[in-house]
């Protein structure tokens, strides 16, 4: 239950051992390699080159990835628009059941296979290849397929005129030629004077009218310049065909393209059923290799020797040392406790329990590694006000089940799936509670404490003193914390100054309500003062000068007003705690309300309204109860001692996408 | 029979709900443009848009929890519904004008930060949480607001 020391691991070795170490220590999942202080004589490591040629090959790889789900979501369109008359894709997507969805995980890969995989690409390089061709080949379908669009636009023109374009020559003495003209400028055109000339309407579409033209040859000049007066452009077609068996020429071309599109997808999904695991195993080999090369970076070397340096956490130190002993690697190792100061990575081990809470805090910020570690009192309180604001006996029942019954179906790697954890226990909270306030499915029934609805004040109270409490056990942590680092004076004026005020304050109070604790009043006046010149003690300790001091001491003071409103803020336990018990008596009251109303009918619409609005209402709330919740850690609990700001432990070879790297067979380090 | 007094505190409760509720949609509708911005850049990155997204809707549910408690205090749900008189009627009516107008204003301006937060969850998806914490900051407001509201709706009449 606590941050993990760690070991500083520096290690001298040959350089021909180098590629071994590094592999070995990628395994291990012991060691984040950082940058080794300067060494003279030597110079830093050097391993862009290499870094940039698994770039690409990563590069190559993610194409194959995204390129096959490009095709599958084309083909899957296909396939749902097809009928039975036009088949086109017998393309069928894998089925994959709720159960195996909620399972899935990534798979398993030895190290034996990730090696195999590595050192062998020719199967994934031709793969590659091969999807790069497809992938070109379609495009090129694709580009002739518009030009043949534009194309059948331009035709669709000239499907009036019934004569193959080839004709359209004419000879020696007269021209002949088919063409278009904006209808506007040719219907107010006169060409009485012009009597050699003929023209022929074929037809109209979208406002542009076809003509076909005829003329002397010898007149050809001033003809055309009369037809280019009005818009008129000639076709400039010479191919054997009509314009309409031109069309269907294209249409057929088109269908034809696409097919054979289609056949290019399937091609390209066959490759991927096939050579998808080794993809994505190359994939994260390339990552692999990546984080040596930046390894590599890190260290100082010289022509026949490298430095390496890595934080290793000191539980595995020896495991380490071994594996690295067993390697036959020539090296020397030294391993030594961090100096005063010196950051280190987080490494926190928790009980079953209070390690889901972890991923809650560490979405705050990771512990720093010489803190206290919050999360056993973050898991505690995290429990104890997730119920509070969900508060009803049936939804805190049915989130344990979903969030402990998922986790048992999906059964999650270590470490994984620490929200469903959250949710279950979040469950079992809100299960207590609700029998506490006897809230069931939004109705009341015989609550232990107190019903939220009927007595709102008591629930107000209790929404209160939790913050309050909260808030003190969180200055109690930061005084312990103080007196464990050597600083009492702080630790005293600090937080032990305001004990007293509070304490006194309660007295005080009390001593003017209760007639028999009259005689504490006086008392509870001196502890005040007591109190309140040790916060001001506090504000200005520290400061340097008088009016540092002052201004230090009157800060401190202003800090009753950050209490106040730390302590208001838990109020939300109170708002959501209620909402939660209306919204459920309103989807009640609805459903029985439509149940009187519409006969027969009304039963279904009962039982529809229950199920959606308390679904509705379990969601929202638990949403809320999260949000809030960790609201409340983040700003009430944790300004009062936790500064955070490390850095989770991240070992060399954990930065895996798709595999999940382990070798079974082998030794478990 | 419904009095004055009576009509004053339904409409309450129906200013708490309306407005409240009007604010959540702005709020709600806002992030979910941003969020569908988000999406269509990384469909990873629903998740945690829908979150934020989320996070204005609440006061709308605030406000339906004072028009309830109002309905309930003046029996309108179970058929004789209490003749209040006029100023018993503008008492419930003030209860609930705090949630009306904060839950309005905040929940729109909740859903600015809610926009805000999904640019920040769109470049640096690991500062999610910061995100969500920024926005629910802004309905500490809201929470104050129901509190006072309901305190005076359920202690203004007996």
């Amino acid at each position: 239950m606590a941050l993990l020391p760690f070991k500083k691991l520096t290690l001298i070795a040959h350089a021909s051992d180098e590629e071994k170490i590094l592999t070995l220590l990628s395994r291990t999942g012991s060691a984040e390699i950082i940058k080794t202080s300067e060494i003279e004589h030597c110079a830093a490591g050097d391993a862009n080159d290499r870094e940039e040629g698994i770039l690409s090959e990563s590069a190559e790889l993610a194409f194959c990835l995204d390129f096959w789900r490009a095709e599958r979501t084309r083909l899957n369109k296909i396939r749902k628009k097809q009928t039975e008359e036009r088949k086109i894709t017998n393309y069928e997507p894998k089925k994959v059941s709720l159960l195996d969805k909620i399972r899935a995980k990534k798979p398993d890969v030895s190290f034996d296979e990730f090696d195999r995989i590595g050192a062998d690409r020719s199967e994934v390089r031709a793969a590659y290849k091969r999807l790069r061709e497809i992938s070109q080949e379609e495009s090129e379908l694709k580009g002739e397929e518009s030009r043949n669009l534009s194309l059948i636009e331009q035709l669709s023109y000239y499907t009036c005129a019934d004569i193959p374009f080839d004709r359209l020559k004419g000879d020696r003495r007269v021209s002949v030629s088919v063409g278009l003209v904006p209808a506007d400028l040719y219907k107010g055109s006169d060409f009485a004077d012009l009597p050699v000339l003929y023209l022929q309407e074929l037809g109209e579409r979208q406002r542009v009218v076809t003509l076909f033209v005829a003329y002397p040859t010898e007149e050809r000049g001033l003809c055309e310049e009369r037809l280019s007066a009005i818009g008129f452009s000639k076709a400039t077609f010479t191919f054997p065909m009509t314009a309409t068996e031109k069309i269907a020429e294209l249409r057929a071309r088109n269908e034809e393209i696409f097919r054979t599109s289609v056949s290019l997808a399937e091609e390209a999904v066959a490759i991927e059923d096939k050579m998808r695991p080794q993809v994505e195993i190359l994939f994260d080999y390339c990552r692999v290799e990546q984080e040596k090369c930046q390894a590599i970076d890190k260290t100082f070397r010289s022509g026949t020797s490298f430095v390496l340096t890595a934080w290793v956490p000191a539980h595995l130190a020896e495991s380490t040392e071994t594996a690295l002993g067993n390697s036959g690697a020539t090296y020397y190792s030294i391993y030594e406790d961090p100096k005063e100061g010196e950051a280190y990575p987080t490494f926190t081990k928790n009980n079953p329990v209070v390690a889901p809470y972890e991923s809650i805090t560490n979405m705050y910020s990771a512990p720093s590694p010489r803190e206290i570690d919050p999360n056993p009192f973050v898991a505690f309180f995290y429990f104890v006000l997730f119920g509070l604001m969900v508060s009803d006996a049936a939804y805190g029942l049915i989130l344990a089940l979903f969030g402990f019954g998922l986790y048992a179906i999906r059964k999650p790697r270590k470490g994984e799936g620490q929200l469903l954890l959250v949710i279950g226990m979040g469950g079992v909270s809100t299960l207590i509670w609700g029998i506490m306030f006897g809230g069931y499915f939004g109705e009341t029934f015989h609550p232990v404490l107190f019903s939220p609805m009927n007595d709102p004040m008591s629930m107000l109270i209790l929404s209160i003193g939790m913050g309050v409490f909260q808030i003190l056990f969180g200055m109690g942590i930061a005084f312990v914390a103080k007196c464990k680092n050597k600083k009492p004076l702080e630790a005293i004026f600090g937080e032990g100054s305001w004990f007293v005020l509070f304490i006194a304050l309660g007295l005080f109070v009390m001593s003017g309500m209760l007639s028999g604790m009259s005689g504490l009043k006086l008392p509870s006046l001196i502890l005040l003062g007591m109190g309140g010149a040790g916060v001001l003690i506090g504000g200005a300790l520290g400061r340097k000068g008088l009016k540092g001091k002052l201004a230090g001491a009157f800060s401190n003071v202003y800090g009753v007003t950050g209490f106040m409103s730390d302590i208001l803020s838990y109020c939300r336990l109170f708002g959501l705690g209620l909402a939660t018990g209306v919204v459920g008596m309103v989807v009640n009251k609805i459903a029985f309300i439509l149940m009187d109303l519409i006969p027969v009918v009304g039963y279904l619409l009962f039982v529809a309204v229950l199920v959606v609005g308390h679904v509705f209402n379990i969601a929202i709330n638990t949403l809320g109860a999260y949000v809030h919740n960790s609201r409340l850690q983040y700003v009430e609990f944790f300004s009062r001692f936790y500064t955070g700001g490390g850095h989770i432990f991240k070992p060399m070879g954990s930065n895996l996408k798709y595999i999940y790297l382990s070798d079974k067979g082998g030794k478990e380090l | 029979m419904i009095t004055i007094g009576t009509f004053l505190a339904i409409l309450g409760a129906a200013l708490a709900a309306g407005l409240a509720g009007i604010g959540s949609a702005i709020g709600v509708g806002m992030g979910g443009q941003a969020a569908a911005g988000v999406t269509s850049e990384d469909p990873d990155k629903f998740g945690s848009c829908l979150i934020l997204q989320l996070l204005p809707g609440t006061q709308g549910i605030y406000g339906l929890l004072i028009a309830f408690i109002v309905f309930i205090k003046i029996k309108l749900l179970s058929g004789a519904v209490l003749a209040l008189s006029l100023a018993e009627g503008l008492g419930i009516l003030a209860g609930c004008l705090p949630l009306a107008i904060v839950g309005l204003i905040s929940a729109i301006h909740q859903g600015k930060v809610a926009v805000s937060g999904m640019a920040l969850v769109a470049k640096r998806p690991e500062e999610q949480s910061k995100a969500i914490v920024m926005a629910v900051m802004v309905e500490t407001y809201a929470i104050l607001a129901l509190l006072i509201s309901f305190l005076a709706v359920f202690f203004a009449i007996k």
